[in-house]
């Protein structure tokens, strides 16, 4: 679903991904760890299409982005580290709202059930954003990202400022959307929660991926030895 | 047509959740609404100047009319004699020739303010004085009036640089860029959707106060339907105008504070640097003239001309004037008291300050070119011009006022030479008769098409700009 | 403390180079306005001058008979102040030419506002309409973010960690925004004052006093500017608030506060006026009789002075004084219906200037205009002196009518130069500035009650300003 072939991208003379290769299935959960500057969100912004790669290609379903940055988009859902949404409609009115931008038209009924699986409380479903907390705000960005029902997500550290039972919360979501078949690229500092709901770990380090492994038989300790040995 | 629904669909209920933006859109509402009654009271109190003059004018007229049959006294019995002699009809009875304003007028004053709107027509012209200029506080004219075409044309644009500098940064500002482009498959065309919804705001908004506006200024019916046509052609166009201009520095992307201060950089621009500098290189340029030399000449003149041999003046006012002829009596018309001494006196005055007046009034005309061109590059000078052509409240609309008076007065100076020179009286029956003035009201729509052409280039001018930023831009991927 | 924040906003406004930019902007229109300025009140000082000699000459060479003579008159133009090249305020909508005749009073005439169409209601390129205009507007500039900036990259919570007081801060902001425009605007004041110093020097205290005037109006504007910037919740907020009160106060403000003051105190309309003295010329004034019973009553007086029954037996032409009796009663007529026009005008500008208390722009134009001569007091002022002087003009005419003429108005009666030339020339006298600002304390009590509020507004703002 979603491929990296010798990706490269550098900003004048700096490289800030060099020559990636990647790719991840249906079912599929990355998760992409590394320092501040690694290359995650570049990464992620080349898939997305906001920015250009200077060489290889990225490929959404086999799109490539570049070329078809509008096509990529289509099967694409992103949640970015702060959801920003606007800020006098409500939960239901933006998750309406983005979602008919994607073409859908979603009942009243299929909108509350959208939110109630991300675990928004049900008083905020009328609420305006305005008065949202982060994780609040979080939520509506995953249940549009849900909506959208796209194929593959890309997350850009979705975890960071979230309380320990939402962030609880948010792993369960990622396990289920994997479970159903969508693929994940996500990028995060937590390694255990990495470990915890991702199917694969990519270790990334000055815009390359040194290290990449199956979770299946990993303990978090073992990832966190080798992720500071790496850095 | 779903993005484009969808889009508005939420940008109104947005709008109707931001107070400031409510509070822009109903403040320019009231201010209108008072435009719209501060510029009818000043048309109002013209009304009824002029009112007065006809009424004034109606007991004048019974009051001449009963000096024919008053013969109650010795003495009015001798002014029931002279009761028609014309030169005293001339006196008692000139007509009022009145500019009388059109509904239109209590929109855009124009120059009505400044302007004399009505005479009283004689048989000879004052050509130094213009003792019918208003009394007016000057330090009110300068500051101009508040009618409704000073809110759409100042006010108007500001209204659109509110509801639009943000449209791109705040979306960016707050972080819903992002998505929105991951969610549509157009960005550009969210965007100018956006834009499509606050156009049809201000459109609504305007349309609502220039319905207030028709019905508050008495403009109804099928006879100014054109004009109100012609008016809301100009107004959309303006509206327009400042939306491609809106569109242009919202597609550079800056943030919301640098569009909004470029934005208000075109603004003043436009409103006031542009005006006040073609203004100080046009009072440079083309000098309004002192007319002291016209003053100097007619004095000159009047002393020439009287001191001319009555039976020379004569001759030349036989020449000048052959419709008189019948009445030629060279016995009396070689003395200083026969009546072609003084007509001819007047007649001859007249033809030589004309001709003196003329080249100060050529050289006003050209100023006055001059200005019109130079209006043609600043949308907001040629839009007061456009309205005013509408209203006829312009100097061009005074200026046609003055041609029909000028036909008029020829008109009044005939009945009254022609019986004056053959020193015929008027009967009681033929002051009924007296010539009247009635003004020609006619809107030339061509010419205001014409007018709105360079506001158009201005519009295609934004749009072309921002379509070759936009090509330009779209070769990089900017975030 | 203050001083470093003064310095510290100095030095970040010459790092953005806005403040040079404006500064650049500024002098680029500043010269074309003291340019075109300059060039248009020498040319119109010059065809003053042309023209005023030319009636003299013209007056002073003829052989007339007096009673002709004063049916012709002469015109008077009103001089411009040196300073009205710097705000002609009033000049374009007041006429400029006055008519001096026989049996009529006249108006000043010919304002160059008849003569032009509506791009000139768009205001004039002037000093003053720079500074009044164009210079809040870069103040605003400078100060919309001085202390929302401060607040949104949190630096203002490090300023009150290290102790510094709000009030200072405010003070500070202000101090360096207004050094800031002070540099700016100092060495265009200076060149102004030196060239009234050349030019004219006896002009040199209204020159200061207007830039004084205008160096106390920045000061007002930089201390509500940056107070808007306290109380915005963001930079963005206080842009839109500052320029929000620009069009208010600045734009749409004075077009209000005319068009208010204007229904308040109705003028009537030309027609009327002139109706109204000629009734009152013919007919008397309250109290008086009509014109052929004063007349009557005239000639008895005349008649009893001169101890003889008939006007034959007079030792002078009673034309010449019946018209001058005539002369005068219009005068009264004239002076008595034209006071009270006045005096609505006088009540308008008077609600003007109180508006000045709510505007602080008003207040300043009213007070600039004063100076600079160019505001309706001076008008008036130059017209009571024209009227005086065609009162006397009238006056020795038709004395010389009386006295010297023997032939009943004959025309060929006439006199020369030598008579003519004993009829003094007009020349205006300037009032003084002092005159100026007293017709305007008003304005100054305004400007100087805003600086009060503003000081005040400091206290209360600093106490109010929040820090996120």
């Amino acid at each position: 679903m979603l491929q990296a072939i010798n990706l490269t991208k550098t900003y004048n003379s700096h490289t800030a991904l060099s020559s990636l290769d990647l790719n991840i299935d249906k079912g599929e959960v990355f998760c992409l760890l590394g320092q501040n500057g690694a290359g995650k969100t570049t990464t992620i912004n080349l898939f997305l299409g906001f920015a250009s790669p200077t060489s290889g290609q990225a490929l959404v379903n086999g799109i490539e982005v570049a070329n078809n940055a509008e096509q990529a988009r289509k099967h694409l859902a992103y949640i970015p580290e702060v959801v920003m949404l606007y800020p006098h409609l409500s939960s239901m009115e933006n998750l309406d709202f983005f979602s008919r931008l994607a073409g859908f038209e979603y009942t009243p009924k299929q909108l509350q059930d959208f939110l109630a699986r991300v675990g928004l409380q049900h008083e905020a479903f009328e609420k305006r954003m305005g008065g949202h907390s982060k994780g609040m705000r979080q939520k509506v960005g995953i249940a549009i990202a849900l909506a959208k029902n796209a194929d593959v997500l890309l997350m850009d550290e979705p975890t960071s400022g979230l309380d320990p039972k939402a962030t609880a919360e948010f792993t369960e979501l990622v396990k289920d959307l994997g479970k159903e078949g969508k693929a994940v690229l996500m990028a995060t500092h937590d390694i255990f929660n990495a470990v915890e709901l991702g199917t694969t770990i990519g270790i990334m380090r000055r815009g390359e991926l040194i290290h990449q492994m199956p979770t299946s038989n990993l303990m978090a300790t073992d990832v966190q030895k080798l992720y500071l040995e790496t850095i | 047509m779903n993005l484009f629904k969808t889009i508005f669909r939420f940008e109104w209920i947005q709008l109707k959740r931001q107070y400031a933006q409510l509070f822009a859109l109903a403040l320019f509402l009231i201010i209108g609404c008072y435009a719209v009654y501060s510029g009818s009271s000043v048309i109002k109190h013209q009304k009824t100047v002029i009112d007065t003059l006809n009424q004034q004018y109606n007991s004048d007229y019974e009051l001449a009319v009963r000096k024919f049959t008053d013969t109650l006294t010795p003495e009015s019995k001798a002014q029931a004699a002279n009761a028609g002699v014309p030169q005293a009809i001339d006196f008692r009875l000139p007509p009022v020739a009145s500019n009388q304003p059109k509904g239109f007028a209590s929109l855009a004053v124009g120059q009505r303010d400044v302007n004399p709107y009505y005479q009283k027509v004689r048989s000879q012209v004052d050509f130094l004085d213009n003792g019918n200029m208003e009394l007016s506080n000057p330090s009110t004219l300068s500051a101009g009036n508040f009618d409704l075409s000073f809110v759409l044309v100042y006010l108007l644009p500001l209204l659109i640089i509110t509801l639009c500098y943000g449209s791109y940064a705040e979306e960016k500002e707050q972080g819903t860029y992002a998505l929105l482009t991951i969610q549509s498959a157009s960005i550009s065309r969210i965007m100018i959707y956006k834009l499509l919804f606050r156009a049809a705001v201000v459109l609504v908004v305007t349309g609502l106060l220039s319905s207030i506006a028709f019905i508050a200024a008495e403009i109804i019916g099928a006879t100014s339907l054109s004009d109100i046509l012609l008016w809301s052609y100009i107004t959309l166009m303006y509206i327009a105008f400042w939306f491609a201009v809106c569109y242009f520095f919202i597609q550079l992307k800056n943030s919301s504070i640098a569009t909004a201060l470029k934005l208000v950089g075109v603004w003043l621009f436009f409103l006031i640097a542009l005006p006040s500098i073609t203004n100080a290189y046009l009072s440079l340029a083309n000098p309004v003239p002192l007319r002291a030399d016209l003053a100097s000449f007619a004095r000159h003149a009047a002393e020439e001309v009287w001191e001319t041999k009555p039976a020379a003046l004569a001759a030349l006012f036989n020449k000048n004037n052959p419709q008189y002829n019948s009445s030629i009596n060279p016995a009396k018309d070689s003395t200083q008291n026969g009546q072609r001494f003084i007509v001819g006196y007047y007649d001859l005055l007249e033809r030589k300050v004309s001709g003196y007046a003329k080249a100060i009034n050529d050289e006003i005309e050209a100023r006055n070119a001059q200005a019109q061109l130079l209006a043609k590059f600043s949308p907001s000078v040629t839009m007061q011009y456009l309205y005013n052509a509408i209203a006829q409240s312009g100097r061009d609309g005074h200026m046609d006022f003055q041609r029909q008076l000028s036909v008029f007065q020829k008109k009044w100076k005939h009945h009254i030479y022609s019986r004056q020179l053959a020193e015929v009286n008027f009967t009681r029956e033929e002051l009924k008769d007296l010539p009247k003035f009635t003004k020609a009201n006619p809107t030339s729509s061509t010419e205001i098409l014409k007018g709105s052409l360079s506001i158009w280039a201005g519009l295609m001018l934004f749009l072309l700009l921002a379509n070759w930023n936009g090509k330009r831009e779209s070769s990089s991927i900017n975030l | 403390m203050i001083r470093t924040i003064a310095k510290n906003e100095i030095i970040s406004a010459f790092r953005n180079k806005t403040a040079l930019w404006l500064a650049i902007i500024f002098y680029l229109l500043a010269i074309v306005a003291a340019l075109g300025g300059w060039k248009n009140f020498s040319t119109a000082t010059q065809q003053r001058r042309q023209a005023k000699e030319m009636f003299r000459h013209q007056w002073v060479e003829q052989q007339a008979n007096p009673h002709s003579a004063a049916h012709f008159g002469t015109y008077l133009f009103k001089p411009f102040t040196f300073i009205s090249l710097f705000d002609t305020g009033l000049n374009n909508y007041t006429g400029n030419t006055y008519r001096v005749e026989a049996h009529n009073q006249a108006e000043m005439n010919h304002a160059v506002a008849q003569d032009s169409d509506t791009e000139m209601r768009f205001g004039e390129l002037t000093i003053a309409s720079l500074f009044q205009l164009f210079m809040p507007l870069l103040i605003i500039f400078l100060c919309f973010r001085s202390v929302s900036a401060e607040r949104e990259n949190q630096t203002i919570k490090l300023l009150f960690a290290q102790g510094l007081k709000p009030s200072t801060l405010l003070c500070g902001k202000i101090t360096g925004n207004y050094l800031l425009v002070t540099a700016i605007i100092l060495p265009a004041m200076l060149m102004m004052l030196i060239a009234t110093a050349i030019r004219e020097p006896g002009m040199l205290a209204r020159m200061s006093y207007f830039n004084l005037g205008y160096l106390l109006y920045f000061l007002i504007l930089t201390a509500v500017f940056v107070g808007i910037s306290a109380l915005a919740k963001s930079s963005k907020n206080a842009l839109i608030s500052s320029l929000g009160v620009w069009v208010l106060c600045f734009v749409m403000a004075p077009r209000l506060v005319a068009g208010f003051s204007s229904r308040l105190y109705p003028l009537p309309s030309r027609g009327e006026f002139n109706k109204m003295i000629e009734t009152a010329n013919s007919k008397g004034l309250q109290g008086d009789k009509d014109r052929t019973e004063r007349q009557k009553d005239y000639l008895k007086e005349v008649l009893s002075r001169y101890k003889v029954d008939s006007v034959s037996q007079l030792p002078l032409n009673f034309n010449g004084l019946r018209m001058q009796y005539g002369e005068d009663y219009l005068s009264k007529v004239y002076l008595t219906i034209n006071g009270q026009v006045e005096e609505s005008i006088g009540k308008q500008q008077h609600i003007e200037r109180l508006f000045g208390f709510l505007d602080p722009f008003i207040a300043m134009q009213q007070l600039s205009r004063a100076l600079a001569g160019t505001d309706y007091n001076h008008h008036i002022h130059f017209h009571k002196q024209a009227q005086v002087y065609r009162d006397e003009f009238i006056r020795k005419l038709n004395l010389n009518m009386a006295y010297e003429d023997r032939n009943n108005l004959r025309s060929d009666y006439k006199v020369g130069p030598a008579f003519f030339k004993t009829m003094e020339d007009f020349s205006y006298s300037q009032p003084e500035a002092n005159w100026a600002g007293c017709k305007h304390q008003l304005s100054l009590y305004a400007l100087l009650f805003w600086l009060g509020i503003t000081a005040l507004a400091i206290g209360l703002i600093s106490k109010k300003i929040a820090i996120n």
